[in-house]
């Protein structure tokens, strides 16, 4: 039977009672033998710091690396001389990718997503105006008792695999026609029709008609009272 | 130099006319070949050199360099009133 010696590590400031218990059961499975040479009191063989973690050669981007958890310096409770700094280390793993996400090509090759609009030379997603000027794009025949800008038919298919109703409500969305994407962003094509005198442009702010926006008709200070009143300063809205 | 309503009134149309070149301006950058806006805009665009041309001529320079020449011998940009004296 082999005698063991118990060492009574000092608990340093910072590091936790689960750390410093399990440096003492690591002790206390050595034998004294192999500490009496050394003066340091550290145990000869300390596991590295820096050994490699086991990661994955190639993890998908967005997978956090499963590298085993290391151990803070300051929880070590050795006086030997200072180790590298824990974090000058390079991490071994294989270089992650870039945190971007994947760049969506909007005219990719896949005739999946395409909309395929009649006259239009690329088969991306819809670009037709929706404009009232202009006519609506494929709703040449529309179904009856609807009018034609954003009044899709109730239950119409989608190219893209579903129908212009609200998913869970069979109500109709009231002005995107059914080939329009969720979360794709679209920019009616300006056309120049009629243009204001250049007082009038300089007074409302616009020389286009189809851009002006007055108070109290667009934009978040919509209602009775202007926005004056709801934020304070700003002039008032009129042309002489 | 003393500011009168004439005065005024011009550089009230120059401030127009440019507000119309500069608004056709923003839509020739996405329009590049819009023919109906090239032709407003090259109309603003003499319509402007005229008024500016016609201020200088009357009221002193619009710009201290750049755009006109001093007239006369003396240095015209100094002597005309400010902005904020107008």
């Amino acid at each position: 039977m082999q005698n063991f010696t118990f060492k009574v590590i000092p608990n340093q400031a910072g590091s936790e009672n689960k750390n410093n218990k399990q440096g003492l059961e690591k002790q206390a499975l050595e034998p004294e033998s192999t500490k009496m040479p050394n003066p340091c009191p550290c145990p000869p063989h300390q596991e590295p710091i820096y050994d490699a973690p086991k990661c994955p050669p190639q993890e998908p981007i967005y997978d956090a690396p499963k590298c085993p958890p290391q151990e803070p310096v300051d929880q070590v409770p050795c006086p030997c001389p200072p180790m590298e700094p824990i974090y000058e280390a390079p991490c071994p793993c294989p270089p992650m990718g870039p945190l971007f996400p994947p760049v969506y090509n909007p005219c990719p090759s896949q005739q999946e997503y395409m909309y395929e609009a009649p006259g239009m030379p690329c088969s991306c997603p819809p670009m037709n105006p929706m404009s009232p000027q202009m006519p609506c794009p494929g709703m040449s025949a529309p179904c009856p008792g609807m009018s034609c800008p954003g009044s899709p038919c109730p239950g119409m298919p989608s190219p893209y695999g579903g129908n212009n109703t609200v998913p869970g409500n069979n109500t109709v969305s009231p002005f995107m026609p059914p080939y329009f994407r969720l979360a794709h962003a679209y920019v009616p094509w300006q056309y120049i029709n009629s243009v204001f005198p250049s007082a009038e442009a300089l007074c409302k702010g616009t020389l286009f008609p189809e851009l002006h926006m007055p108070q109290g008709q667009y934009g978040p200070c919509e209602g009775p009272r202007p926005c004056k009143v709801y934020f304070g300063g700003g002039a008032p809205y009129g042309c002489k | 130099m003393a500011v009168n309503n004439q005065c005024l009134s011009l550089l009230r149309r120059i401030q127009q006319t440019e507000f119309v070149a500069l608004e056709l301006n923003l839509y020739l950058d996405t329009h590049p070949c819009d023919q109906k806006a090239l032709e407003k805009f090259n109309r603003a665009q003499q319509e402007l050199c005229e008024l500016k041309n016609q201020y200088e001529q009357q009221y002193g320079p619009l710009l201290n360099f750049g755009f006109g020449k001093n007239t006369g011998n003396t240095w015209l940009w100094a002597k005309q009133p400010w902005p904020w004296e107008m």
